[in-house]
């Protein structure tokens, strides 16, 4: 029972990667839906929250580095794609909108930034953080902290890989 | 090895928590719950290797672990203490371990310790309660207490996944208590067809069998006389060749 659970599938994956070679248009729309969209989990975690309670009953939320704060700043401009917030020096940056983190890391012209996919479908990045206080797939809430930020924050906001104007989540 | 490996299953509820948390992007937690249940149950795992009891199945629930055990009923209750204790022990060196962890694990172990039917905590409750009252009251009193419990909690909890898990639970307890005097007839049972040995000894006033005790030997005091345990548990089951 095992062996053919087994059989089956390694059969089923040499299926797959025949017909990928085989037939270009498909495998060009596989690689497409592969790399370029990304499955919104935010989107029903919000939903599962609405209808069905927590995913995930009972944690123990005071310790998860909630500090509800909203996010200020003295000044706002055009920066790339995105904007340039002018804060003080060591601000500690909140969630603006809760979802998980997709990206962790460098980006050129951003520095060491980290990328939130909120329920919207929307890639929330944070640049330009000294110290970063959240971690690859975390689930991270409204008003909990990102990271660390010296004078100058970097904001952009995408959905489907094109950027949207700022005006909607910051004002 | 291999064979423990073997005897592991996944309740249908357990794959519908993993699709739940895969699509709601919870992965760390998930990875972080199945770390700490794997950890309670080698917990569990290393006492029954130690102790040479026998495992039928280790079963994945959607709250944890569940080792179910093929063994007498009238093993030595200190065993059983010690092999329900590893668990939630071994969660607690997680805990001091990993500090930072204790958001998931510290839910987890107060969750494990609530006496409902097969977590951790009715059976450490059914252990107390076989040391003051006899075993067949003892089982049913942890039973109703679990029934009730459940049903408190029942009403007390709007979550999908725990009200899920609640209703699980009712069913389990009501499968035992269904099976109850099965269980009190084997219980009897063994004490009839094997030599079991207990170094502590009650004497019992009438000849009720519901009167006795787990990890004791019993003497019944009927009429002036005092009767074995063998000898009124060889006419309980002893039918000499008669079809009844």
């Amino acid at each position: 029972m095992k062996f053919s659970k087994l059989l089956l599938t390694v059969i089923l994956f040499l299926i797959t990667l025949i017909t990928l070679k085989k037939n270009s248009d498909l495998r060009n729309k596989f690689y497409d839906e592969v790399y370029n969209s990304s499955f919104n989990f935010a989107y029903v975690n919000s939903l599962y929250t609405k209808f069905l309670g927590e995913p995930m009953p009972f944690l123990n939320e005071t310790t998860n580095m909630v500090f509800n704060e909203k996010l200020v700043y003295d000044n706002i401009d055009d920066y790339m794609d995105g904007a340039v917030l002018t804060v003080g020096s060591n601000y500690l940056v909140p969630v603006l909108d809760e979802g998980i983190v997709i990206f962790v890391g460098e980006k050129e012209n951003y520095g060491k930034c980290v990328i939130i996919e909120n329920s919207l479908g929307v890639d929330i990045l944070y640049g330009n953080l000294s110290n970063i206080n959240v971690s690859m797939y975390d689930y991270v809430k409204e008003g909990s902290l990102v990271g660390e930020v010296n004078n100058k924050l970097y904001m952009t906001f995408t959905k489907d890989g094109e950027s949207i104007s700022y005006d909607t989540y910051l004002k | 090895m291999i064979h423990i490996l073997n005897k592991i299953s996944f309740h249908p509820l357990f794959y519908l928590i993993t699709i739940v948390m895969l699509i709601t992007g919870l992965f760390k937690h998930f990875i972080l719950f199945l770390f700490i249940i794997i950890t309670h149950e080698l917990g569990h795992l290393l006492a029954i290797l130690i102790f040479k009891w026998h495992i039928k199945e280790i079963v994945f629930l959607p709250f944890g672990g569940l080792i179910l055990i093929e063994d007498d009923i009238n093993k030595p209750l200190i065993e059983e203490f010690i092999i329900t204790l590893m668990g939630p022990l071994f969660q607690l060196i997680i805990l001091y371990l990993f500090p930072r962890l204790s958001y998931i694990s510290i839910p987890l172990l107060l969750f494990n310790l609530i006496p409902l039917y097969p977590l951790d905590g009715f059976k450490l409750i059914n252990i107390f309660f076989n040391k003051i009252i006899p075993f067949k009251y003892s089982y049913l009193l942890s039973l109703i207490i679990s029934f009730i419990l459940t049903f408190i909690l029942l009403f007390y909890f709007h979550n999908f996944l725990v009200i899920l898990s609640l209703i699980l639970i009712l069913f389990k307890t009501y499968e035992a208590y269904k099976i109850r005097k099965h269980y009190f007839n084997r219980f009897l049972l063994e004490r009839y067809l094997k030599r079991l040995k207990f170094r502590k000894k009650k004497v019992i006033n009438g000849l009720c069998l519901d009167r006795m005790y787990r990890d004791y030997k019993h003497d019944f005091f009927f009429k002036n006389k005092y009767y074995d345990e063998k000898e009124i548990l060889n006419n309980l089951f002893d039918f000499k060749g008669k079809v009844c």
